[in-house]
């Protein structure tokens, strides 16, 4: 156990160390739906993601490792609307006492619209409020990097900032389906992100990239699975993350890391309770 | 020796003279444009104003939400404009003033 919380941590820090060595990164870490994009651009993100999660049920010993690359790509197109696409491709181990199990490739590709309802700029400051809905198509294998459903999503996104600071808060709602016999439970997420800039003494955007710290919290509960019909006692229930988090800003690029913190871990049952989350992400604009 | 600085000095006020031209024939807007609050927010207004025929120079300041464009003087800059360009990159255009001399340093990227 020791030696695989070590191995935790020195992931951690080695993506920690890659991001830093090319200076690090400023819009919410954890989601994509206030990815800004303008008007017949292209934004691309990309994020090497490590979750590690590990318990020990009557002396079993569960340990899950995941490492997910996810692109996301938003393309403008008009003021208002915009369409986003993102593509995970995951490897999952799971150690269950003596019993391995592996697999990877191609999860669900997700692709939703934003369309913004609301702008009031001024100078150097901004709000606006945008609704979004989507999709997550079953591109995965079914039983392996995919429970096989299409499930649908959506919500609002509020946005308010200045050249100092950044909020990002969201409500988002997605309706899992179902395939064969088996039904993931819907899920109620609420993600809040302040970015505060802390190099803001050197304003010449055209020669200084942009410093933010960060800080996300996210509540999410989850409803009970459903197997025939029958809701699985031992799953769903709640859980709540801090994410302290960098980012870096330029004109045409951002690099950003964070580390997902469970704060509150409910859920029900024998479920296996979240673990530590490491990001580490670029993003490019066209 | 003296051959040298002569050469030296002759290159140093053909620059000199090339570069006043340069400034001279040139003229400045100042756009006051909101809601711009990141770096990304001004790559993609410079990208737009940099496709306008005859806009040279294009340069940001965040915190004056101020964009600086030098043109060649007979670039059309109006009102309208510049209010449908910024609107469709989401950001809201205000106002302009305009200076007979362009004092921006950011060359136009070819």
């Amino acid at each position: 156990m020791v030696d695989k919380n070590v191995k935790h941590l020195l992931g951690a820090g080695l993506l920690f160390a890659v991001l830093m060595g090319n200076i690090a990164v400023a819009a919410p870490i954890t989601f994509n739906t206030a990815l800004p994009v303008s008007d017949e651009e292209i934004i691309i993100r990309q994020q090497i993601i490590y979750s590690g999660a590990s318990d020990n049920i009557l002396g079993v010993s569960r340990d899950l490792d995941i490492w997910k690359s996810v692109t996301a790509l938003g393309y403008g197109i008009n003021e208002n609307l915009a369409i986003f696409t993102v593509v995970p491709i995951i490897n999952r181990n799971m150690k269950t006492g003596n019993l391995s199990t592996n697999a990877s490739g191609l999860a669900d590709i997700k692709t939703f619209i934003r369309y913004q309802i609301y702008q009031n700029d001024g100078p150097g400051k901004t709000t606006r409020m945008a609704g979004f809905g989507g999709v997550n198509i079953p591109t995965g294998k079914t039983g392996e990097t995919s429970d096989g459903s299409t499930d649908f999503f959506g919500g609002i996104i509020l946005t308010r900032a200045s050249t100092n600071w950044n909020f990002d808060g969201q409500i988002k709602y997605t309706a899992n389906g179902q395939k064969n016999a088996f039904k993931r439970g819907n899920e109620s997420a609420f993600d809040a992100s302040l970015q505060y800039r802390v190099n803001n003494r050197n304003n010449n955007v055209n020669t200084n990239g942009y410093l933010f710290t960060v800080l996300e919290a996210s509540l999410v509960y989850t409803d009970r699975n459903e197997i025939a019909n029958l809701a699985d006692v031992n799953s769903g229930g709640t859980a709540a993350f801090l994410t302290p988090g960098l980012q870096y800003a330029t004109k045409r690029w951002i690099a950003e890391t964070a580390i997902k913190i469970p704060v509150v871990k409910q859920l029900n049952g024998t479920a296996l309770q979240p673990g530590v989350t490491v990001i580490a992400s670029m993003r490019f604009n066209f | 020796m003296r051959k040298i600085l002569l050469i030296s000095a002759g290159i140093i006020l053909l620059a000199s003279n090339a570069l006043a031209k340069d400034g001279q024939d040139q003229v400045q807007y100042d756009l006051r444009v909101d809601g711009m609050t990141c770096p990304f927010c001004a790559a993609t207004s410079e990208k737009a104003l940099k496709k306008i025929d005859g806009v040279s120079k294009v340069s940001t300041n965040l915190e004056t939400a101020t964009i600086s464009v030098c043109t060649d003087g007979k670039t059309d800059m109006a009102d309208e404009k510049l209010t449908k360009l910024f609107k469709k990159k989401g950001f809201t255009y205000v106002s302009k003033t305009k200076q007979e001399t362009c004092s921006v340093s950011d060359e136009k990227k070819k």
